[in-house]
């Protein structure tokens, strides 16, 4: 049975154009070769312990070659209340895991993007080539995505010359449509910030469709030295969705990272974070929030690598589950012998709000020297009662009371977000979920 | 400790300079099995134990479980394979006659134990703390026992409760720990030669302090204790437990089970002190020390509360737990774990809610010096039948020198909405500040680090026993001594 969807994978992959010779094509045997050693993870592996992956062996999913922009109903997505808030924004978006060659690149000051394909592969910037960061032993996600790379979307953003213009902001979107099948998309992001250049970048993933898919995205950033970005994953999958975000971040000094995920949507999603700190005085911002309901399964593993002096991390992840579902968060700061002065502040919080919903949580330190301050804290429990009851005694109904106390708790890992439109949109959105 | 921590630490400093200060052995002629494992020295075992066939079948049973399962290597610890074939199983002092008082203990074993500070008839008179002294694989004296008796308390050598009270032993053997549990504890379940059994019966406050002092003297010995200990409806008990060990360069394998057993309204208190030899300043030698403990919490209302100070063996791999399956039953962990030179600790606890309103707490603290790893890995789980149960965790590390490591691993499960879990560790090294503010003072270096630490410690060392508490904080600077400065 494990043999099985292994094999249909890899003979799908042999479908891809293996003569080639482009740099992809190598990428694609190396990728190959790794998920071929690695094979799909089973709960017996420290790490997928808690993320019980076997529904996806029951759908019999395919690879979709067709890189020709699909027909499909625009107006679908425009229904996302997120959707809303990012519509005025430079949008890229990628169907099926292929960005159409017709389609027109938006056009955004200081930011050159390209799609990379075995026929096409002039970066616009040596930086900027996939591969670069993405490891592939023990993530067979991204070995897979690898395994199936026809093109990678490539971002290169430059200084600003003038002090005057505003931050460049950029959506990616990775739509899935399927009139028929369950498809299996890989899409792969490359984004290179350039020394003292700076980037707002908004990720997302959906589908238009009931039918379940997997949709299994690799994102690459580097940060050259002074570069800073701000990065907003939004994971809004169909409900039968099988999720998985696999995101590489290398920093060099000086290097500013912000990152807020949010997980909301899918049956199985998986967002696995691996931040390096390369370079000194590199700050890490690693915030999310996921809400479940139904059975979905929302799973969050990060591991923050210090690898040299002086430089700061921060994590919070904060959890509302309801119904049958599960959440799992899996943090890992990880303080090499010589990143003296090393400062990492790690912080999960779940909030239960069924009698069935389930969290999982392991919040790890890792440190090997002596001069650094690290902290972490946990915490999972219900609602507060007496602050429930407290709105309640000023006139609250129960359900706006609830609303009221849960967007407060899910809001504080986005509150100090520069992108205040989305900030104050998903505010309002968990108010209202949550008053239902 | 901020009375007069200067006398402790100078007795540190001129115990624990150069040599480990319990590194010797003694020669005593002993009655061996041959090295290797099979079910003939199983058999062997039982048989010198005068066992009865049904234990004699729970320990083919887990022999027979142990050849399915793998060693674990979860756990953040480094040694070289361990070769189960050349560990002697079985060694027991020849002389072996029932004995009434010390004078009739053999005069080497005296000696032993005066070597190690704490001679059995000082104990004796001191604090009233009655003694089942385990030397070896063997129990060769039990005090204070007709004391005890008085009050009901059976607390006596494991081998000695096999004999005398059978349908106990044979009620609560493996309740807690079964003997298909993890790897080592079924290892232990198989091969056990001796431990200590307790039982207090209802509604006994037991009217001293039990303590066992462990001791591995044999070389090539492994030493697999078992020990019991069973609170009956409304009982309260306090043990201890000590260990010291001779100095050896072949690394010697421990795994020994505990199993505490609470009835409704019972409260047991389990404090360990652990000094087997952690190997020499290059990491040579030492003990593995590999524990399965465990307590049950089954009756409503009931308490059990786990102390340990931890600063001895290679390599520690231990996670005291309790399963608090009575509606309003608290489970404690108060730990201190040191480690220096090359030694490992992957140690901390597990707390599994059942029952409703249930409480747990964990604390604790990892210092790691030298080369040393110290790693906190604990689980906190909450049923979906527990409502109204909370927990807290808190995991301090401090860290002494750059080439140390402290690691934390938590895990928290929860199944409940009606629950609290709260999970919270810090990584720092000695503050700068407060040693500045100690030296300024005209406190040495040295004096003003073990200062630091044992308030570091405070916690838990307040919650140890009178008689250990003062034992924990000199053996708290002797294992740091050298990793100063």
């Amino acid at each position: 049975m494990t043999q099985e969807l292994e094999m249909r994978f890899i003979e799908q992959s042999h479908q891809l154009d293996t003569s080639a010779t482009s740099p992809l094509s190598a990428l694609r045997a190396k990728g190959l070769k790794s998920f071929r050693e690695q094979g799909f993870p089973n709960s017996r592996m420290e790490e997928w312990r808690t993320t019980d992956i076997n529904p996806i062996r029951n759908v019999n999913l395919s690879y979709l070659h067709k890189i020709d922009s699909p027909q499909c109903d625009q107006h679908a997505l425009t229904g996302a209340w997120w959707r809303a808030v990012l519509k005025d924004l430079p949008t890229v978006t990628s169907w099926n895991g292929h960005v159409a060659a017709n389609s027109k690149h938006p056009d955004v000051p200081c930011v050159d993007m390209r799609i990379l394909t075995d026929n096409d592969h002039t970066p616009a910037t040596p930086g900027a080539v996939p591969g670069r960061v993405a490891e592939l032993d023990e993530y067979p996600f991204a070995a897979l995505n690898t395994a199936f790379l026809e093109q990678a979307i490539c971002v290169t953003a430059a200084a600003v010359a003038d002090d005057g213009e505003t931050q460049p902001a950029l959506h990616v979107a990775h739509c899935v449509s399927a009139t028929d099948g369950n498809p299996h998309v890989h899409p792969r992001l490359v984004i290179h910030v350039q020394p003292n250049a700076s980037l707002r970048l908004i990720e997302s993933t959906c589908g238009v469709t009931d039918q379940p898919y997997l949709v299994n995205t690799v994102t690459e950033i580097v940060l050259e030295e002074g570069a800073s970005l701000e990065h907003i994953r939004i994971q809004d999958d169909a409900p039968g969705a099988f999720s998985f975000g696999n995101i590489y971040v290398r920093q060099e000094a000086n290097a500013r990272y912000v990152s807020f995920a949010l997980n909301m949507g899918a049956a199985i999603a998986r967002n696995e974070f691996l931040v390096d700190l390369k370079g000194e005085h590199a700050e890490c911002v690693l915030n999310g929030l996921y809400t479940g309901s139904r059975s979905q399964l929302l799973d969050t593993h990060s591991i923050i690598r210090h690898s040299v002096p002086h430089c700061t991390s921060s994590e919070l992840y904060k959890g509302i589950m309801d119904g049958d579902s599960r959440g799992v968060f899996r943090g890992l700061i990880h303080v090499l012998p010589h990143a003296i002065k090393t400062s990492a502040y790690q912080t999960s919080r779940a909030l239960l709000l069924s009698k069935t919903a389930k969290v999982h949580a392991k919040p790890q330190l890792l440190i090997f020297n002596d001069d650094v301050k690290c902290s972490h804290g946990a915490t999972v429990g219900g609602l507060d009662l007496d602050a429930f009851f407290f709105l309640q005694s000023r006139g609250l109904s129960p359900s706006r009371a609830r609303g009221i106390l849960t967007a407060a708790f899910g809001g504080e890992p986005f509150r100090e977000l520069e992108f205040s439109e989305l900030t104050s949109a998903l505010t309002d959105r968990l108010r209202e979920q949550y008053a239902e | 400790m901020a009375d007069e921590p200067k006398t402790e630490t100078m007795d540190a400093e001129s115990a624990i300079q150069n040599e480990y200060r319990w590194g010797f052995s003694t020669d005593i002629e002993q009655d061996m099995a041959p090295p290797g494992l099979n079910e003939d020295v199983i058999r062997l075992i039982s048989k010198r134990k005068n066992e009865p066939d049904w234990l004699l079948e729970w320990r083919l049973k887990a022999y027979r479980h142990w050849l399915t399962i793998k060693e674990p290597s979860w756990a953040t610890v480094h040694h070289p394979p361990i070769d189960y074939n050349s560990i002697i199983y079985y060694a027991a002092p020849r002389k072996k006659k029932l004995l009434e008082s010390l004078d009739e203990v053999d005069p080497k074993l005296l000696e032993t134990y005066e070597k190690l500070g704490i001679p059995l008839d000082e104990q004796k008179m001191l604090a009233g703390v009655a003694v089942d002294a385990v030397f070896d694989s063997v129990s060769v004296a039990t005090t204070f026992k007709d004391t005890l008796a008085k009050y009901g308390v059976i607390f006596c050598s494991f081998s000695e409760a096999v004999q005398e009270h059978p349908d106990l032993v044979r009620k609560y053997l493996g309740r807690v720990v079964p003997p298909t549990d993890n790897f080592f504890a079924v290892l232990n379940s198989a091969v056990f030669t001796d431990g200590s059994f307790c039982y207090v019966p209802k509604g006994v406050r037991c009217p001293m302090e039990l303590s066992t002092y462990f001791r591995i003297n044999a070389k090539n010995t492994g030493q697999f204790e078992r020990t019991l200990l069973i609170a009956d409806e409304g009982a309260t008990v306090s043990y201890l437990e000590g260990c010291t060990a001779p100095q050896r360069d072949e690394n010697q394998l421990h795994a020994a089970v505990v199993e505490l057993f609470a009835h409704e309204k019972a409260t047991i208190k389990y404090s360990t002190v652990q000094n087997w030899y952690p190997g020499d300043e290059n990491g040579k030698g030492g003990i593995y020390n590999f524990v399965t403990k465990r307590g049950r919490c089954d009756g409503d209302h009931s308490h059990i509360s786990w102390t340990q100070v931890e600063t001895g063996s290679a390599i520690t791999w231990k996670y005291p737990s309790c399963i608090l399956k009575g509606d309003h039953s608290v489970g404690e962990f108060y730990s201190i774990a040191v480690t220096n030179n090359y030694q490992q600790a992957d140690t901390g606890s597990k707390m599994t809610h059942l029952g409703k309103n249930t409480r747990s707490t964990i604390v604790s603290k990892g210092i790691s010096a030298g080369h040393s790893a110290n790693s906190y890995r604990g689980l906190v789980r909450m049923g979906p039948a527990c409502n109204s149960s909370r927990n807290h965790s808190q995991c301090d590390s401090l860290l002494l020198g750059d080439q140390a490591a402290a690691h934390t691993f938590p895990y928290i499960d929860v199944q409940n909405p009606d629950t609290t879990v709260e999970h919270e560790a810090t990584t720092s090294k000695v503050n700068d500040d407060q040693l500045f503010f100690l030296q300024q003072r005209g406190i040495n270096p040295e004096d003003a680090v073990s200062m630091i630490v044992n308030g570091f410690c405070r916690e838990v060392l307040m919650e140890l026993p009178m008689e250990f508490a003062v034992e924990a904080r000199k053996l708290l600077a002797i294992s740091l001594e050298g990793s100063i400065g």
